[in-house]
């Protein structure tokens, strides 16, 4: 059941996606969102549809990732889109019982299932391409101007940065810990609710505290090497911008203008 | 045979650019009342093993059968087996969580659903055999006490559920030269005097050697040797190959014997080798003179 988690997930590959800079990634995922909210048609439904099948395939990460990471998701999708579809007053195409389905509703319904899922499933694409360190870098380098203005990127991207680097750690605690307790005879998985949650106490007593004790000790090694702060930091790993990140913000702002035209046009 | 391992494999993160072997075609017997030394590096795969041994791990394939019954099937008591198979995880004070060492203690007993009497009773045993002092120890937080006295509670309560056998996951793991042999001394103990079947999980061959009837060595989630002590240091080549080494005393024997000194190489204390080698000095010494 842990296992399941996959926040953060990255799928290794060396695919055209892979090798974009984090910051690409992030403002072209931030510009396709405009362009999915900004499309309101058939047309323009279709050719995103298109579009975004092309950048799923072009990552090479196997489709059932995707869907893992859509299954979470499933129930908000049906209940939006079955509102949409009963709730739009229209041109009556069928009656059940006292559910009216409309021609508008339809539409809908299908259009805002659309949206949803290709907003998940193309910022599945990021996660799923990118590692959470090179992501918090682009962050950082994205939020850097407006350091001025009093934002404190670097310290919000080392926070992401520890807090991601953590959790397959916690996860993996939790499981040992699990086990441990287990092994004297604990059972986690029978009983009504109130005697669940008291079957978690030997579970979270010891999580909880070996939480404080690992972020005591990293904050003692991080002194003890004189970490102070995003002042003067050199990169092991810099960022590079290349014509393939060019290539790719050009297709994407051109996409966006596709996009206002077929609303504009329709 | 009590434990019995049969052409076990274990695959993690089946399907994923991550699947690793853990274990592969492991077949292994256990008798009852053996001292089993099990030892391999890190990610040879014995902590997966020794999960498989009262189900906390299912296998991929293969069987685990205990006292007869085919662990791996569906529909098995688990709490059954847990309560046969104790098993001592590494860094066992980690998994402390009661306000006193009593209640900690206690947990296991309770969870086999013990009446108030037996549990107490059980918990004084078990204190008494990691040499703790029941009546002063038993009201105290389990958090506020040394690094090696909480090794001794959270092994206590394992103990405490009476295990036929018992599993310990290096149970000497970050622990000073003292802590480590009086945790050692007290398993020895425990396997002398209740004649319970114990299985050691360690990577200090210096620590098994001194303990363990038999030794089990893995690599790479395979039985690589499995025999006596004295067997298993006989094959310094293939222990050094794997990444182990050999015993101080053996090691020491084989320096001798590769600077010419005929000594025997089987030895594994020091009394035996210090036996040994002044036997070869005073041989030395007649045929010079």
């Amino acid at each position: 059941m842990l296992k399941d988690i996959t926040i953060g997930q990255y799928i290794p590959g060396d695919s055209l996606i892979h090798r974009l800079d984090p910051r690409t990634k992030i403002l072209t995922v931030i510009i396709y969102m405009t362009a999915l909210f900004i499309i309101n048609n058939a047309i323009g439904y279709y050719f995103i549809l298109l579009f975004s099948l092309n950048i799923i395939l072009l990552s090479r990460v196997p489709i059932k990732y995707y869907l893992k990471g859509l299954k979470p998701l499933l129930i908000i999708i049906i209940l939006t889109v079955s509102l949409h579809i009963f709730m739009t007053p229209g041109t009556v195409v069928a009656e059940i019982g006292p559910l009216v389905v409309t021609r508008e509703g339809l539409k809908q319904g299908i259009f805002m299932g659309t949206r949803l899922i290709l907003l998940v499933t193309v910022t599945s694409v990021l996660t799923l391409t990118t590692t959470p360190m090179t992501l918090t870098d682009g962050i950082e380098r994205l939020l850097n101007p407006f350091k001025r203005i009093g934002v404190p990127a670097h310290e919000l991207a080392m926070m992401m940065t520890i807090a991601l680097r953590f959790i397959p750690t916690l996860i993996e605690e939790t499981d040992k810990i699990m086990k441990a307790q287990m092994a004297r005879g604990a059972d986690f998985e029978s009983g009504n609710i109130i005697q669940r949650a008291k079957a978690l106490i030997p579970l979270l007593v010891p999580l909880f505290l070996g939480a404080f004790r690992r972020a005591d000790e990293l904050a003692m090694a991080m002194e003890a090497r004189c970490y102070r702060g995003g002042e003067n930091r050199t990169r092991m790993k810099q960022l590079m911008y290349t014509s393939l990140d060019t290539g790719a913000m050009f297709v994407t702002i051109v996409f966006l203008g596709f996009s206002i035209y077929t609303r504009v046009a329709a | 045979m009590p434990i019995e391992i049969k052409d076990l494999y274990h695959t993690y993160q089946v399907g994923t650019p991550y699947e690793t072997h853990s274990l592969q075609e492991v077949n292994l017997a256990i008798e009852e009342g053996e001292f089993i030394g099990l030892i391999g590096h890190t990610g040879s795969g014995k902590s997966t093993l020794v999960q498989h041994l009262n189900g906390l791990l299912k296998p991929s394939r293969g069987q685990i059968i205990i006292d007869g019954v085919d662990i791996s099937q569906k529909g098995i008591k688990l709490k059954e087996i847990r309560k046969k198979v104790g098993l001592v995880f590494q860094y066992p004070e980690h998994q402390l969580f009661e306000e006193t060492v009593l209640k900690d203690v206690s947990f296991g007993p309770q969870n086999l659903g013990l009446s108030t009497s037996e549990i107490d009773k059980r918990v004084r045993a078990a204190l008494e055999v990691v040499n703790l002092d029941y009546m002063e120890i038993k009201d105290q937080s389990p958090f506020n006490l040394s690094g090696g006295q909480k090794r001794r509670v959270a092994i206590a309560g394992v103990l405490a559920m009476e295990p036929k056998y018992l599993v310990l996951d290096e149970p000497t793991a970050g622990l000073d030269p003292r802590g480590r042999d009086e945790i050692l001394a007290q398993i020895k103990e425990l396997h002398r005097k209740l004649k319970i079947t114990i299985i050691l999980v360690s990577h200090s061959m210096d620590d098994v050697a001194k303990m363990a009837d038999r030794l089990v060595v893995m690599h790479d989630g395979k039985v690589e040797l499995n025999g006596t002590p004295r067997e298993i240091f006989q094959k310094p080549e293939i222990l050094k190959a794997i990444g182990l080494g050999v015993p101080t005393v053996s090691a020491l024997l084989y320096s001798l014997k590769a600077k010419g000194y005929e000594v025997r190489t089987d030895l594994l204390n020091m009394e035996e080798a210090k036996a040994e080698i002044i036997k070869i000095l005073r041989m030395g010494m007649r045929e010079n003179a």
